[in-house]
């Protein structure tokens, strides 16, 4: 029996898996009246399976979107669509399946429910895992454009007979609550149950099927892992091939052989099993690479403290702490207001630039107030000198240009300025996740 | 940066970038107002009734 127990780093991510939920499905409104959210955020995918019809669902799931693009009599591919999964693929490959997909973390809580003889895969594993493109290119790419009616409009055949994403997040809400809809189901819903039902019954047993052996964005995002940005990378020198990687990995992954597999979520459960730290994610890379940028602290604060330099740390850090507890405030309101049921007056440039500009004062306030913490403390030029910090300006830069096209109200130009803002801000998060490590010394700075 | 680092990291930038453009393309051929048609109206066939 596969030994497991619950990891701090397991609840991490759960509580990131959470919270993109709990922001992407808040439409409190929708779960109370049983009608679906339809202001223009709609038009906006989200990276992970997430239903549409979800009554929560502030947006659109990719795979129904391109199944619905796909079965219009207007187009033939979906650039649209295509070009967004080709972006998160390139960014963050099947990081997205680990933190960002609701019904991986359906999954993920149901395995850590007790069960006998839990296992990793399930029989026949090498050859069910190619089911996934199977799935993705009859039911979602083959099907919908193909088959077709005599209007020449076809259907999304996987959202229709096979997806238990839908059945869990939009079927089953959506029937409980409409007594209408309760009179029409039929053979096609019960199937979907019994799919939804196998899928959770499996997941007792073995970790994630579902992601494994059927999911086509999983496929999609798959296949972008071995070139996307985020990564995971072997230290040739210091792997001992012990094979540790392998025995944390639920995805059964030979980590030190195929660090970047089509079939790695990402969740990082190797990189902390790894005895000799051999492996590392490009985030790991990068903070140890901004942390070697910081001088050696002992030798800025034997620098005389100046008045003036005790005034600017002073003043910088109140305003930081004002500006942060202020626009914290504010953004939470902001949340409040929208989970409350006041998104539908929202445009979708008004609601981004809302969640946007609350965030974006925070982390600035944030960033503002640590500068002056620094400085009160001798190091502010070593804070000042960070990459990370430099980096805010194109975000700065970004945000001020995201404002300037959102007031002309063109709509091709407020959709690309709000998908590049909503990119943004994973960005801006990293970069405050970056300078948190300021006031720290590098573990191996000796060594170095 | 080794050679095979530097060919993933182009071939990720490409990706990208071609994305970026299609997303874009997408975008002027108005399939975004298709995908909110579909995604404004409770879609039956996705509950598994139409």
């Amino acid at each position: 029996m596969e030994q497991r127990r619950e990891k701090p780093r397991d609840l991490r991510r759960h509580l990131i898996q959470a919270a993109f939920f709990a922001l992407t499905n808040g439409y409190a409104q929708g779960f109370a009246t049983g009608r679906i959210y339809s202001g223009e955020n709609k038009s906006l995918c989200v990276p992970g399976l997430n239903c549409y019809s979800c009554p929560g669902a502030y947006f659109a799931c990719p795979i129904g979107s391109l199944q619905a693009v796909l079965n219009s009599r207007n187009f033939k591919v979906s650039c649209y669509v295509f070009g967004f999964l080709m972006m998160t693929g390139a960014l963050l490959g099947r990081l997205v399946c680990a933190f960002l997909c609701p019904f991986g973390l359906v999954q993920d809580l149901i395995y850590h429910i007790p069960f006998p003889r839990k296992r990793k895969n399930m029989p026949g594993h090498s050859r069910l895992r190619w089911l996934r493109w199977l799935f993705l290119f009859v039911f979602v790419l083959a099907l919908p454009s193909l088959v077709r009616n005599a209007a020449g409009i076809g259907k999304p055949w996987f959202c229709e007979y096979v997806c238990p994403s839908g059945t869990l997040l939009a079927g089953i809400p959506l029937v409980a609550l409409t007594p209408q809809l309760q009179a029409s189901i039929g053979w096609r819903f019960w199937l979907k149950c019994s799919i939804l039902a196998a899928v959770l019954a499996l997941s007792l047993k073995y970790y994630r099927p579902f992601c494994k052996y059927v999911c086509p964005l999983g496929a999609l995002y798959g296949a972008c892992n071995p070139i996307s940005f985020y990564r995971f990378r072997v230290d040739q020198e210091k792997c001992v091939r012990c094979g540790s990687c392998q025995a944390a990995c639920r995805m059964d992954i030979r980590v030190f052989e195929h660090p970047n597999s089509p079939d790695c979520i990402r969740c990082g459960d190797c990189l902390r099993a790894c005895p000799t730290h051999a492996l590392t994610s490009t985030w790991q890379d990068l903070q140890q690479r901004t942390v070697r940028d910081l001088p050696d602290p002992s030798a800025a604060s034997a620098e005389p403290a100046s008045a003036l330099r005790t005034a600017i740390g002073f003043v910088l850090a109140a305003l930081g702490l004002v500006m942060l507890a202020g626009f914290g405030l504010l953004t939470a309101l902001t949340f409040a207001g929208v989970f409350l049921g006041q998104a539908d007056s929202y445009t979708l440039v008004g609601l981004i630039s809302l969640y946007g500009s609350a965030f974006m004062d925070t982390v600035i306030g944030y960033i503002l107030m640590k500068a002056g913490a620094l400085i009160l403390h001798g190091r502010g030029r070593s804070f000042f000198a960070l990459r990370a910090v430099r980096m805010l300006v194109p975000a700065a830069a970004l945000l001020i240009i995201t404002r300037i096209l959102a007031q002309f109200n063109a709509n091709a130009f407020s959709a690309l300025a709000a998908g590049i803002l909503w990119w943004s801000l994973p960005i801006v998060q990293l970069i405050l996740a970056l300078s948190c490590r300021a006031g720290k010394k590098p573990a191996e700075e000796g060594s170095d | 940066m080794k050679r095979g680092e530097k060919m993933r990291y182009a071939a990720g930038l490409l990706l990208l970038a071609a994305g970026a453009v299609m997303m874009a393309a997408g975008i002027r051929n108005g399939e975004m107002v298709t995908v909110m048609q579909k995604a404004i109206r409770i879609c039956m066939e996705c509950i598994g009734i139409g």
